[in-house]
């Protein structure tokens, strides 16, 4: 078994037929935000289940998933999607060709063109053959020949194309065939491109032919004898579900965004992208709300994070089922975290105590307040500020009703934690994370290390079940196996984020790595919270000011792209400010990496002050240790 | 023209004998780069050694030279990122009144924009007779010498200029890696494209080097599945052309594939051929932003020899 | 009916990594198991469990061996015993390739049989009668219950270098063939004859290789099959897989499992095949899987499709009238694969060449749509 295979290969919708996503889909709250008749922009990093959503919405996996689950959302859903694909590796070539042909204005503009167009144009016949599969063939056969002799005419096709769908597709795969021969011709100069008559198919923008082609099919099929068809309103509506706009050319999501403004009876758009969406033209802008709605796939709020754990855990149980055979609740499979224990050991023993009788049994809490005092001096001098003596006796509520108390609670425990004790005042050591005993494992940390991103948890999962060979193994061991795989996980998510082939940019004469900014970021949270001198409320946030040196923002995007950067405040996603003044926090999947507290810090700081302090990390050559 | 699907291994013993109508050699700064010039005699009237404009001043780039021009060669200067040069030598082709042309490439020290600019000529050339054109790919080995010790991350990833198609986004990527001591960043590259990923490297006819780079590349051979690990040998290139060339055949009919040569010359060459020979093959390249200093190679006394066709 | 189930595994060209004839085959003795797929014996193993592959009988048309090496003998044998027992066969009943007899006098200047009489007492099969009479007189019958096999040495005759160049059937064996065949009284079911050696012109081999090595005076071996009712010819030697039908009898080709020996040359790959026969008849169905080195096995894709036929009843003509009687009958426009199958279920047993013959008929009054990979019928629609 290939350990980093499970950990990284194991859950990519993007490589998975539509059938095979409905066959692994669990059900997100999110997703019923999508199946509105309205225009959405589904965004997130990557890894956050956009490319499943989207392919979900089509007619060949919503019947897999009906014949699985019994559902009826293929009649409910009150529109029919079109799910476009694309991907890096088409956005290489194609910026590759315009890159080489920059000369002839034309002909880069109608290539590209004609692609997307024959894109648009095979998925929506794809879409068609599944429309049909549901029509009874009697039906099928008295409309096809007329159906087909439509398209050929919209889509200006070959009449000797045979009248098959199936033959429709081909003669697609025959005109991208011919754009590749025009490109080589050029290229080699057997065809002088600034003289060359393009066939009209390459000044058609897709739209309109494809109306022309879904206003056919509903002529000629609307009202057959299908329950998918029949259950749709009139005139049907179509979802064009163009997947990652991020790596679509600019001209495209001008045309988008513009179909986005312009309310259009016959179709509407689901499209998805990365969390923050770059758009210089503002005058296209399409405004949040009136002309579409975004649907944010990542933790900005402790909504998001409760259906988030609901998400998990149906997942999760029904990942343990198939491998126990039996229901298990994976709070009970996974323990609960070191914090959540502490604080229902605290809870028990305090609802025990007797107010004062403190001199056999101290409260928990206590403890750890008096313990960190010992050998934390800036802890200690902070109590005092607070008028809290705790090297003299106190007694359980006092502490209790103290209003510092919540506050600072986790912060304590955590600290206590990971300082040594040796400590003789002259500002507190770390010791180091080997001789610790765990400390990050358990449902709720697993969970929120996830960060939102499914194929991460099912990473855990599927690595924690590999590992799990009886239910009843010893707890400590277990523990210490989840802690020890989460360190890794973390260790390996931040060097394979580093190793994108986007990573590295020049900065001056140094090449800067997405390691190395990351690796100044966290530790600068990390000394603000540990290494530092206490304080109740620890930076572990960042502002992206203007201050910052723009070539870093390309790392950022590519952070946030990946998962590494979360985005808190989302109210522009598309703005022509990109990622500026926007705040951020790490995603906690780096947070045993840092040993940093798996809790939400309010206080933010500014990036370039972040950096600056951090300098010669940054500066530092990174080895990627995976 | 039409490449010839079937290549073969040839013995230089196989080809002393031959009427080339153009031998191309190169001249730059490694020692091997002359070692078949030096060694063996060849027959032509059209013999030319491409010398490097970009390292004109070192030490065994000016011994190279003054090799080839003992030997009869013509020197032309051109620099090794350019492919103008080598276009217009073979513009210079006559091929009237003949059936068949019979050419000799050394390529061991040639770059990468040279030897493809001579596939992509002769792959879309356009001629009225019909004449079988006969390219012989020769490289000579060279001694095992041990990778650099910085590592400059790989910057530049992307297609190939001639090598690839525009291909839609309908079937995922397979990206088949030619391994050498560029360390590839396995996690970001298959993460950035969404692959199925396969290697290729050397066997233990090269023990030294295949050692080395799978030291190199250790962090890759552990994740990629040990079904995706190919290996191949310098003593067999056509059985590498066989094999990547069936195993592109099948892997297309679910795959639109990259393969990013980054080892030896001769995988390369094959990449070339295949990509030529085979619909949706995209070559991509795989390269640190800038390179170090010029190192220079020692031959073993090894040359391996294919013979390619184009026919019309 | 039941039909007989009949792999067909030849030409391994099996040998050392070491081995004199220098790396010519994907199957080496000294190869490990893993990688599953490069590994084309392993493979196919995994895939006759995967799909579950069952047959009767294991034929093997000889070059299991490489250049007269032993150990590709001895492990290449191992091999096929091996896929016995995977596909649950009865039997293995393997002939002798030019491969596996030492004509160049390699191992022993004074016996060219001398690997293939002393390796196992079941090679190249488990009958000592038969055996013994596959070496005496160059052929033997074997009797398998409802199968009746004829298998004939093509290379016994192949003593030396200069013999080994061809080979030939003398009047003299043809007679004794003739003799014994006319001396069975009993009924089979099946009959199947098997060589190395093809026994007629093989056309279309690849630009390098001339057809010199078909079996002299084959037609005169064929002629007398046909008139014992023998339902199949399977022979092997030459590494591009093709059904032909020569006067009625279906001779297949079965080309290499696993050497690369003119795959290459010929656009081919390898193949392994089942043949499923009809009983009584000269009907039925081969299906073919494809290796590609390092991916497997599927079912083939490249010059021999995934399933051919040989034995349809009626004429190309005659078949085309009914197929457009049956549309305009109907008032049918167009129909399906599946439909297409089923309505017309002997369509699937007219051979390769009738079939392109039957399209071209067809497409007087019907477009064809065909899988772009594989050539299947996706679609038929009359045209008006």
């Amino acid at each position: 078994m290939n350990e980093y295979k499970t950990l990284f290969d194991s859950f990519n919708a993007r490589n998975l037929t539509l059938r095979q996503v409905a066959q692994g889909f669990v059900n997100y709250k999110k997703f019923d935000e999508l199946l509105v008749n309205r225009n959405s922009l589904l965004m997130g990093p990557r890894g956050c289940g956009k490319t499943t959503l989207l392919k979900m919405l089509t007619i060949e996996a919503l019947l897999e998933y009906q014949k699985i689950n019994n559902s009826t959302l293929i009649y409910d859903l009150p529109f029919i999607s079109i799910y476009i694909p694309t991907d890096v590796q088409w956005k290489m070539e194609v910026d590759l060709f315009k890159k080489e042909f920059s000369k002839y204005s034309e002909f880069i503009e109608l290539v590209p063109n004609v692609l997307v167009n024959t894109n648009v144009f095979i998925q929506t016949i794809k879409t068609f053959v599944s429309l049909i599969d549901t029509i009874p063939s009697d039906e099928v056969n008295s409309n096809i020949k007329l159906f087909i002799d439509d398209l050929k005419r919209i889509w200006h096709l070959p009449d000797s194309t045979p009248s098959s769908l199936y033959a429709i597709e081909q003669e697609f795969y025959n005109r991208l065939d011919s754009v590749n021969v025009l490109i080589n011709k050029t290229r080699n100069r057997r065809v002088e491109i600034i003289t060359y008559e393009y066939p009209d198919y390459y000044y058609q923008e897709f739209l309109e032919p494809l109306r022309g082609a879904c206003k056919a099919f509903e002529q000629y099929f609307g009202n057959s004898n299908s329950l998918v068809i029949r259950s749709k309103t009139r005139p049907i509506k179509w979802a064009l579900c163009f997947d990652e706009l991020e790596l679509a050319p600019t001209w495209l999501q001008t045309k988008l965004f513009k179909f986005f403004r312009s309310k259009d009876q016959d179709f509407i758009f689901k499209l998805t992208s990365i969390p923050i969406l770059e758009f210089t033209s503002k005058e296209h802008l399409p405004s949040t709300g009136s002309d579409f709605s975004p649907i944010l796939l990542w933790l900005y709020t402790n909504r998001h994070e409760k259906e988030w754990e609901e998400f998990c855990k149906t997942l999760i149980i029904s990942k343990l089922r198939k491998k126990f055979d039996q229901e298990i609740d994976p709070e009970n499979l996974l323990g609960n975290s070191e914090y959540e224990r502490f604080l229902r050991i605290e809870h028990s023993l305090y609802n025990d105590l007797k107010i004062g009788d403190l001199s056999n049994q101290k409260s928990i809490l206590v403890d750890q307040f008096s313990q960190l005092a010992k050998k934390d001096s800036s802890f200690a001098e902070y109590l005092v500020g607070k008028g809290i003596d705790l090297l003299k006796p106190i007694s359980a509520d006092r502490l209790e009703d103290s209003e510092i108390h919540r506050k600072i609670k986790s912060i304590v425990y955590y600290r206590n934690f990971y300082l040594s004790s040796n400590d003789k005042g002259k500002g507190s050591r770390r010791r180091t994370r080997k001789i610790k005993s765990p400390f990050v494992y358990g449902w709720e940390n697993i969970c929120k290390i996830a960060d939102g991103n499914p194929r991460l948890i099912i990473g855990i999962i599927d690595q924690i079940i590999l590992n799990v060979n009886n239910l009843n193994q010893l707890p400590e061991v277990f523990i210490k196996f989840q802690s020890e795989l989460l360190f890794q996980i973390s260790k390996r998510y931040l060097n394979l984020w580093s190793t994108h082939p986007d990573a590295n940019i020049d900065v001056v004469s140094s090449v800067i790595s997405l390691k190395s900014f990351i690796l100044s970021i966290g530790n600068y949270f990390q000394s603000s919270i540990l290494n530092g001198s206490f304080t109740p409320s620890p930076t572990g946030t960042f502002v992206v000011n203007d201050k910052v040196n723009h070539k870093y923002l390309d790392l950022i995007v590519l952070g946030i792209h990946l998962g590494a950067f979360i985005l808190l405040d989302p109210a522009e996603n598309i703005s022509p400010d990109g990622v500026l003044n926007k705040k951020f926090r790490l995603s906690f999947v780096l947070y045993p990496y840092f040993l940093l507290p798996i809790r939400k810090e309010e206080k933010s700081n500014v990036l370039s002050r972040i950096i600056s302090s951090n300098i010669e990390v940054i500066n530092k050559q990174v080895k990627l240790d995976l | 023209m039409r490449l010839n699907s079937v290549i073969e291994n040839v013995l230089i013993d196989d080809i002393k004998s031959l009427e080339f109508d153009l031998i191309l050699v190169s001249s730059g700064y490694e020692e091997r780069a002359s070692f078949l010039i030096s060694n063996y005699r060849f027959n032509s009237k059209n013999k030319l050694a491409l010398s490097f404009k970009n390292y004109g001043d070192i030490k065994e780039r000016l011994k190279n030279d003054g090799i080839f021009l003992k030997n009869g060669y013509k020197l032309i200067q051109s620099h090794g990122d350019d492919d103008s040069v080598i276009l217009s030598v073979l513009e210079n082709l006559n091929f009237r009144g003949k059936n068949g042309l019979n050419i000799l490439i050394d390529y061991s020290s040639m770059t990468r924009v040279w030897y493809s600019a001579i596939l992509n000529y002769f792959r879309w050339l356009e001629v009225d007779n019909n004449i079988v054109i006969d390219i012989y790919f020769s490289y000579s080995l060279a001694k095992f010498s041990p990778p650099p010790t910085d590592h400059i991350p790989n910057r530049h990833i992307g297609p190939i200029k001639g090598f690839y198609s525009i291909a839609l986004p309908l079937k995922p990527t397979a990206l088949i890696i030619g391994l050498g001591y560029e360390k590839i960043r396995a996690f970001g590259l298959t993460e950035f494209l969404d692959s199925e990923t396969l290697v290729f490297l050397t066997d233990s006819s090269q023990g030294d080097f295949t050692n080395a780079v799978r030291k190199e590349n250790y962090e890759l051979l552990k994740i990629v599945d040990p079904e995706n690990i190919f290996n191949y040998s310098f003593d067999n290139i056509v059985q590498l052309h066989h094999v990547l060339f069936s195993l592109c055949e099948k892997l297309t009919e679910k795959f639109r594939i990259i393969i990013a040569p980054c080892g030896p010359k001769p995988f390369t060459l094959i990449s070339l051929l295949n990509s030529i020979l085979l619909k949706d093959i995209d070559i991509w390249r795989i390269s640190p932003g800038s390179r170090g200093l010029p190192e220079n190679r020692i031959p073993t006394g090894k040359t391996v020899v294919v013979k390619t066709k184009f026919l019309v | 009916m039941e039909e007989l189930k009949i792999a067909v595994v030849s030409d391994l060209h099996c040998n050392h990594s070491r081995s004199e004839g220098g790396i010519d085959t994907w199957l080496l003795s000294d190869n490990m198991r893993r990688p599953v797929h490069q590994h084309p014996v392993q493979s196919l193993i995994d895939l006759i469990k995967k799909d579950e592959l069952k047959v009767d009988l294991l034929i093997c048309p000889g070059d299991i061996s490489n250049r007269t090496d032993p150990q590709g003998l001895i492990t290449g044998w191992s091999f096929l015993e091996e896929l016995k027992v995977s596909f649950y066969a009865s039997h293995l009943i393997a002939t002798l390739g030019n491969h596996d007899v030492d004509s160049r006098g390699i191992h022993n200047k004074y016996d060219f049989l001398n690997m293939p009489r002393n390796l196992k007492d079941n090679f190249p099969f488990e009958f000592p009668l038969e055996r013994k009479s596959f070496i005496a007189d160059s052929f033997c019958i074997i009797d398998l219950g409802e199968i009746l096999i004829f298998n004939f040495n093509s290379v016994h005759s192949h003593t030396n270098k200069l013999s080994a160049e061809e080979s030939i059937i003398s009047d003299d064996i043809l007679e004794n063939i003739k003799n014994e065949l006319g001396y069975i009284k009993k009924e089979y079911k099946y009959k199947i004859a098997i060589t190395h050696h093809h026994p007629i012109k093989h056309s279309n081999v690849g630009f390098k290789y001339k057809d010199k090595d078909s079996i002299e005076k084959g037609d005169k071996l064929i002629d007398i099959l046909i008139e014992f009712n023998f339902q199949i010819f399977i022979h092997g030697h030459k590494h591009e897989p093709k059904l032909t039908i020569y006067n009625g009898l279906p001779i297949f080709a079965s080309g290499s499992i696993s050497s690369h020996m003119n795959i290459m040359e010929t656009n081919s790959k390898n193949n392994f095949h089942i043949v499923e026969l009809a009983p009584s008849e000269s009907r039925g169905i081969i299906r073919s899987w494809d290796y590609t080195y390092g991916v497997g096995w599927s079912p083939s894709t490249s010059k021999i499709k995934s399933e051919i036929g040989f034995g349809a009843k009626a004429g190309v003509k005659d078949y085309s009238k009914m197929i457009l009687d049956h549309f305009i009958f109907h008032k049918l426009e167009r129909m399906n694969n599946v439909d297409f199958i089923e309505t017309f279920p002997d369509f699937k047993f007219f051979p390769p060449i009738d079939k392109d013959k039957l399209f071209i008929e067809l497409q007087a009054n019907f477009e064809i749509v065909q899988e772009y990979s594989s050539g299947l019928i996706k679609e038929i629609i009359k045209t008006t």
